[in-house]
């Protein structure tokens, strides 16, 4: 693109402008741009703002009022008092001028040069002290009156009274452009101090002005917008009020009696509706700004016949906009007075309450139709709450208002459950993806409601819905009895524990409630068994204490797993219950072998669910006590799996034994693609991934259950296993290797194999997954940098390594010889660091981790170029960029600084390891955070800082040498700030706040750019 | 720089994204893409947006249970500590166990915004 020339003449500045107004390529028009604010920097800027200001063209008009402002904010110190006085003069006529050619109020020129104004008395205030007031005569008179010569004593409420609507709306513009522009200014700062003095003095005008706006009648069809204007410089106003402290009361006091002017206007009919908005906003923004009197006001207002109209109109569905502000302003209203309203028991609050409750029961479903219950249900909320927190719970109940308020309550919550129904199904089909979206919260929040008057009423509220529920199921009322059984769900936080409730449950359970479920949905509609799947989830700790209904409610959830809505969630809470009931159903084991194999010869379960009904299986004969059946009742279950994989791998090696005709065949193909043909190879894989999933579903359901008693003095596990035991790990660990020799570059499946060893890494007793040590280190030492997700592998060793911190140290000590060695060869195959940055980190974690715990493994690593590697290995990753490594090697800094061992020969080795790398790692931690690290880092690497100077003695002259050296990145700091930054460092010892100076020392490497954040 | 009302509390830049995004902002002043004006009305809007957005769009839920082991509150931030606490998501999500776990609430309202 060609180059824009600098303009040499007015004429080709004036094209230029209108060049910028017009449409063009982008490129060129920030081009133009650039030029024109050259031109407006220049000393002839000045000149060519009054010179475009005197064009009738719009756009040169509005750029030289631009002009005058970028003027203004960059060189008004340059102006002597006699060009200013002489600027404004200017500025006034042209504002005149531009309203007296019928620029209307809204008009751009006429709103850049009240800006501009604006901007002229943040910077000569001192010389146009009564702006308002002169500029108010000076549109009276219809021209600028000289400073000299202007009467302040003439009140605004004479002048303006007179002022046609034009001129009032352009005075009223500046006065809102003025608050705008002054409250964004610093009031605690002493180079605006005098401005909000001036601009404080011009507020009893300001309040003459909007009120004549707000009363005058005199305008015909422009009343209505010179009111609306009024309102908003009074809006404008009230935010500068709000940005002043709060002990500067003055203006808040002069503008309060505005509002009872915008209170009476309310029931008008062309400025109601702004008023309404400006009165919600100040109460929700701004509520202290109004005191008791106006709060009294409001009170009485709402109870006008106006208002009750608009009231009356939306509780009989009329949603229109307009109305739903004046309810805003109710429900805003009621929010900031809460406290107030639960302890008054007068005719007006109650009424108002009143009235709160019946938005909550307004015609029309939630979000779709209606579009108040939602905060409704959210004042409520807080009604219950406030009732709960503020009220002590003994007083509580004595108080007189308190039967009053939970009347209200209960008449919400009444409501609530009618509008909770669901609609029926071909509603819910017209609804958009939104509507249901929001009917589904305005539904958790009720349940929040639930919850909240709970902790008032106890367990009467349960029985309630309950009662509720029974009545609903007599009389088959899907939709009552639905939002009944999502009330009692709701509950079961509050009661599930509590034993003194079961005899309510028990009503719900022993009715003909699971019969009628499983009637399946060609007579229950489906939300009703979903929620009945919920309610059974919900109360589990329930059904452990009641195990008379356990078997009603498990059949129910196996009927749900065929059902594609109901299968996921079905199987996830067969999970939860068989789990948490595993000592109860040791017994049918057998029955839960059939059922499955039932499952697994019939159409294919999705494979989520699939591992979940396996977990669940894997959970109940973990309970098992005898261990021939428990390993017996184990094998027949992976059984199930090792057929498929055996089946997968027949596939792999003879594709053309695929048969899709055969359901055990088709339990490879991906339930979401069941239409489509796919291939040999994918249906192996699939197959696989799902057998793979299986196993890892019973190695987590063979998890102990934790809250059984530990033995804390019982000996170490020695992970000495019987035979039989033996042999099945042997089973499934020959499994595992042929899924990984048949398919050795997926990642899902190695990621799926770390899962299932991982399972076995937290458990204190012998287990089928519990594998010994050396078995597990092998499987890890098997794997190259080749395989898939490496870094995962190392991951998982990570957590290997925890656990073998449990068992007897003799045998700890063969295997970390073995992995140690595997994980740095792995870093060594690295071409770099950032080549695989989830292997360098979980690597880096393994050392620490393994330093931390076994020192002399990592210091009698042979050969020793291991170990020397793997040092300077992560002083390059904390020279680097990548986040997480970062932190990884700064934490293994953090280790090896704090690294003491009794034994002499482990010690001499960490001392002479620290004269090499003593300074290198000072070096390092001193680039850093000398502007190299990014902010969110240094916490991290303060920690290492912190270690270096209160363990090593050398650690000044390191640190001094690195902070000293060539090639610091900093040349914003001098030798002694870095000094001093070094001396506040080692004066701190390792305290807490060597954060803080690390962070201020890495500020001032980088420069004052950066101090943009606290 | 008075900021304009209402004012949000600058907690969240704490966060991972609100670290992120400041060295983000970092990045492009570093680059000389950003002034550190813009920067500074970047952070403010995030302090509104992750205020408004987790108040009004956020509707997961969990319920915890736990032991109380401390709570303190000054400067209306309540803080409280809780040991061996259980967190179960809604709709029978996953349970996640934590040894100790530290809340700090503050005010909705802020101060002086209370009628």
């Amino acid at each position: 693109m060609d180059s824009i020339p600098y303009p040499s003449s007015q004429a080709e500045v004036e094209a230029l402008i209108r060049a910028l107004y017009a449409p063009g390529p982008p490129a060129r028009i920030k081009h133009i741009q650039e030029v024109l604010q050259k031109v407006q920097k220049s000393a002839e800027g000045w000149q060519l703002a009054e010179s475009l200001l005197s064009n009738p063209d719009s756009n040169l008009k509005f750029f030289g009022a631009l002009t005058f402002i970028v003027k203004l904010n960059t060189e008004s110190s340059s102006l002597s008092d006699g060009d200013a006085i002489q600027l404004v003069e200017n500025l006034v006529g042209w504002l005149l001028q531009a309203v007296a050619e019928g620029a209307g109020p809204g008009h751009f020129v006429v709103l850049k040069l009240c800006s501009a104004l604006s901007t002229y008395f943040i910077h000569f205030s001192r010389l146009w002290k009564h702006c308002i007031r002169h500029l108010v005569q000076c549109f009276d008179i219809g021209r600028y009156i000289p400073l000299q010569d202007f009467d302040d004593a003439v009140p605004v409420l004479m002048a303006a009274s007179s002022l046609r609507w034009d001129k009032l709306q352009a005075v009223i513009c500046f006065a809102s452009t003025l608050a705008d522009d002054i409250e964004r200014t610093d009031p605690n700062s002493a180079k605006y101090a005098d401005l909000h003095t001036h601009a404080l003095e011009n507020a009893k005008d300001v309040v003459e002005l909007i009120f004549i706006g707000m009363n005058d009648n005199r305008h015909g069809d422009k009343t209505v917008a010179v009111g609306e204007d009024a309102i908003g410089c009074l809006q404008s106003w009230i935010l500068y009020a709000r940005s002043l402290s709060d002990t500067s009361d003055t203006l808040r006091v002069l503008l309060r009696p505005l509002v009872d002017k915008l209170i009476s206007l309310v029931g008008s009919d062309g400025l109601g509706v702004t008023s309404v908005e400006l009165l919600t906003e100040i109460i929700d923004s701004h509520p202290g700004f109004l005191n008791e009197d106006y709060y009294q006001k409001l009170s009485s207002m709402f109870q006008t016949e106006h208002f009750q109209a608009r009231y009356r109109a939306l509780v009989q569905g009329d949603f229109d906009h307009d109305n739903e502000l004046f309810i805003w302003l109710m429900l805003s209203y009621g929010g900031a007075r809460v406290s107030k309203l639960i302890e008054s028991t007068d005719e007006q609050s109650q009424l108002f309450l009143s009235g709160l409750v019946g938005l909550t029961g307004c015609p029309g479903y939630v979000a779709a139709e209606d579009t108040v219950f939602i905060f409704t249900v959210e004042f409520w909320s807080t009604f219950v709450e406030t009732m709960t927190d503020d009220f002590g719970f003994s007083s509580r109940e004595r108080q007189p208002w308190f039967n009053t308020a939970m009347g209200h309550v209960k008449q919400v919550l009444s409501n609530c459950w009618r509008k909770i129904q669901w609609p029926p199904i071909e509603t819910l089909m017209e609804w958009d993806t939104n509507d249901r979206a929001r009917f589904v919260e305005a539904r958790k929040d009720v349940a929040d409601l639930l919850e909240a008057v709970f902790a008032m009423t106890g367990p009467p509220l349960v029985s309630m819905f309950v009662d509720l529920l029974l009545q609903h199921l007599n009389s088959a009322s899907w939709t009552e009895l639905e939002a009944s059984a999502f009330c009692v769900a709701s509950l079961a936080d509050c009661i599930s524990d509590d034993e003194n409730c079961d005899d309510m449950i028990s009503k719900v359970f022993a009715a003909p409630f699971f019969a009628l479920m499983l009637e399946g949905q060609d007579k229950v509609p489906l939300r009703l068994r979903h929620i009945s799947l919920q309610l059974i989830e919900r109360y589990s700790d329930y059904f452990e204490r009641r195990p008379e209904f356990l078997a009603s409610a498990l059949n129910l959830l196996f009927g749900g797993l065929g059902d594609p809505a109901l299968g996921g969630d079905s199987a996830k809470y067969i999970a939860k219950l068989c789990s948490s009931c595993r000592h109860i159903l040791t017994g049918e084991v057998p029955a839960f072998l059939g059922q499955f194999d039932g499952i697994y010869h019939r159409s294919p379960l999705d494979p989520l669910a699939e591992e979940k009904v396996v977990l669940a299986i894997a959970s109940i004969i973990q309970a098992v006590t005898n261990d021939a059946d428990k390993l017996s009742a184990f094998a027949q279950l992976f059984n199930f799996a090792r057929q498929d994989i055996e089946r997968s791998i027949q596939i792999a090696a003879n594709p053309q034994t695929l048969n899709l005709e055969d359901p055990l065949h088709r339990r490879g193909i991906d339930p979401a693609e069941l239409q489509a043909e796919p291939s040999p190879a994918e249906v192996s894989l699939q197959l696989a991934l799902r057998a793979l999933r299986c196993i890892s579903g019973m190695a987590k359901g063979m998890q102990s259950n934790r809250d059984g008693p530990v033995d804390l003095d019982a000996p170490a596990s020695q992970w000495q296993i019987g035979p039989e035991l033996a042999a099945l790990q042997n089973d499934i660990l020959t499994t595992l290797n042929q899924v990984l020799v048949t398919f050795p570059t997926n990642g899902e499946v190695v990621e799926v194999i770390c899962n299932i060893f991982r399972a076995g890494f937290i458990e204190a007793e012998p287990g089928p997954f519990v594998f010994p040590p050396p078995i597990v280190s092998s499987f890890f030492t098997s794997l190259t940098l080749n395989a898939p997700r490496i870094g995962t592998v190392v991951s998982t060793a990570c957590s290997f390594l925890s656990s073998l911190f449990k068992g007897p140290r003799d045998q700890l000590l063969p295997t970390l010889s073995q992995l140690l060695p595997w994980v740095i060869s792995l870093l060594q195959a690295l071409p770099e660091p950032k080549a695989d940055t989830e292997l360098t980190q979980h690597s880096i974690d393994f050392v620490r981790r393994l330093m931390a715990k076994a020192p002399e493994v990592l210091f009698q690593l042979q050969p020793s170029s291991l170990i020397e590697f793997f040092f300077l290995f992560t002083l390059e990753v904390l020279n680097g960029s990548e986040p997480l490594p970062k932190a990884a090697a700064a934490e293994f800094w953090t280790e090896f600084l704090a690294l003491r061992s009794e034994d002499p020969a482990i010690q001499a080795s960490i001392s002479g390891a620290m004269e090499h790398l003593g300074p290198l790692v000072s070096r390092s931690l001193m680039r850093n955070i000398g502007g190299d690290a990014m902010r969110s880092e240094l916490d991290k690497l303060s920690e290492p800082l912190k270690k270096l100077v209160t363990q090593h003695v050398r650690a000044q002259a390191w640190l001094e040498a690195a902070l000293l050296a060539e090639g610091f990145p900093s040349d914003k700091v001098s030798p002694q700030e870095k000094r001093m930054f070094l001396k506040k460092i080692l004066n701190l010892r390792g305290a807490r706040q060597t954060n803080q100076v690390v962070r201020e020392f890495w500020l001032a490497c980088r420069g004052s750019n950066f101090a943009y954040a606290s | 720089m008075a900021s304009g009302a209402p004012t949000f509390y600058e907690l969240y830049r704490r966060s991972s994204i609100g670290m992120t995004l400041t060295d983000m902002l970092d990045e492009l002043i570093g680059e000389q893409r950003m002034d550190p004006q813009l920067a500074m009305k970047i952070l403010s809007n995030f302090d509104r947006a992750i205020t408004e957005t987790l108040n009004d769009k956020v509707k997961a839920r969990l319920t915890f249970k736990g032991s109380l082991d401390t709570y303190r509150f000054c400067d209306e931030v309540w803080t409280f500590l809780i040991k061996n606490v259980t967190f179960k998501m809604e709709n029978g999500g996953q349970t996640v166990v934590a040894d100790k776990v530290k809340i700090v609430s503050c005010n909705a309202k802020r101060p002086g915004d209370a009628p």
